[in-house]
């Protein structure tokens, strides 16, 4: 069993008014807490960056592992967004964990990736990672997929029961998770690489929001196109890819959310820093723990002496 | 060419679209060809009609980079498996 929230909500006067009037709304009619923001890309120094990796990384590196890096990087930078609502009240996540969502056609439907902790993960963890999961999911030989088969048997009362219960705990209680199924649940955050090949141009578009309000954000990454874009004054032909976050008003306003896009969008356009901060976050987090043994030795030898 | 490298190639270009003058040569990953899913259907597929099994170790540029690179893993895997005995 596993307590991905922490155990006290953030305290009411951490979180702004108009927040609050989202947070208390009495029902969904009443208010829309969606908030999308879409931008661009310039994704020259993407792609300049997935042809080094190409030809000097063990891992073959995409652009979805770059886009996990980037987000978990914004996130440490940016940690009130690493947030979920439960009931009326606000939990920080203890841990920066993304889910990525991917097209599975052994089933025909869509699987997640989990990464844990991914603001300390090199680009060729994730990359490891990920390649990992999605080999054993298409082969269907992931325990997940067993408890996957077992949810799509049940019967359409049982199914509906089943989450109409689920939906009710999650809704007023911070749940710790339990199995692998709901283990997906101990991220805030959805990413969605929608740039696969022959994938039309994006110009709009709406995420679904989870029932189960677990998500709180979701990032999805467009097709690249070649356009004109504007260098040194000069209009050239450059390549672009859209962005699209979309967040929760209970939790973060329009301005905090521009300012983590705008922390996302330099990440994606220079990639090249991302391996560097996550060694920083690595090494703070062995740091605080090599503190805390120090602390806690210190502790003992008080009282034995 | 080998029969492995034809087989790999007409997969590719029905799978991807790709007309004749795609040959076993070109490079999948700077052409923009080889996308995760493909990857993994190409994988899955070599697992089925050459009994390979490829993990998420095998799934290196220097293996993916061309047909021909692509070819040789395999054949490659399949050299070293132990052979069956009629």
């Amino acid at each position: 069993m596993k307590w991905p929230l922490k155990s006290s909500p953030v305290p009411r006067d951490q979180l702004p008014l108009y927040n609050l009037m989202y947070l208390h709304a009495p029902g969904i009619e009443n208010a829309d807490s969606t908030i999308l923001w879409g931008t661009e890309i310039d994704a020259t120094g993407l792609q300049d960056w997935l042809d080094v990796c190409r030809s000097d990384s063990p891992v073959l590196i995409s652009t979805s592992h770059v886009l996990l890096q980037a987000t978990a990087q914004a996130l440490a930078q940016h940690p009130h967004l690493n947030r979920r609502v439960v009931g009326r009240r606000v939990f920080a996540f203890r841990n920066i964990n993304l889910r990525l969502a991917f097209q599975n056609p052994a089933h025909g439907g869509v699987d997640v990736v989990l990464v844990r902790s991914a603001e300390k993960c090199s680009l060729q963890q994730i990359a490891s990672l990920v390649w990992k999961t999605l080999l054993l999911a298409h082969r269907g030989g992931a325990d997940i997929e067993r408890d996957r088969r077992r949810m799509r048997s049940l019967p359409s009362w049982g199914f509906h029961w089943l989450l109409a219960l689920y939906r009710w705990l999650d809704r007023h209680w911070a749940l710790p998770t339990v199995g692998r199924l709901d283990d997906l649940r101990c991220s805030a955050v959805l990413v969605n690489d929608l740039s696969f090949r022959n994938a039309p141009p994006m110009r709009c578009y709406k995420p679904t929001r989870f029932p189960d309000e677990s998500i709180s954000i979701n990032i999805t990454l467009g097709p690249m196109e070649e356009k004109v874009v504007v260098r040194d004054g000069q209009p050239v032909a450059g390549t672009v890819a859209p962005l699209f976050v979309r967040v929760d008003h209970r939790i973060i306003d329009a301005y905090q959310l521009g300012r983590f896009l705008a922390t996302l969008r330099e990440l994606l356009q220079h990639p090249a820093q991302m391996d560097a901060l996550a060694a920083t976050h690595k090494l703070s987090t062995a740091e605080s723990s090599m503190q805390r043994t120090d602390a806690s030795l210190g502790d003992r030898s008080r009282k034995t002496a | 060419m080998s029969r492995t490298r034809t087989e790999l190639l007409t997969f590719l270009r029905d799978r991807a679209g790709l007309d004749a003058t795609f040959d076993a040569s070109r490079d999948l990953l700077a052409s923009g060809v080889l996308d995760s899913l493909l990857l993994i259907d190409l994988v899955l597929y070599i697992e089925r009609v050459f009994g390979v099994t490829l993990d998420s170790n095998d799934v290196a540029p220097a293996n993916f980079r061309t047909i021909e690179t692509l070819a040789g893993l395999v054949d490659r895997r399949m050299d070293s498996s132990p052979r069956r005995v009629a």
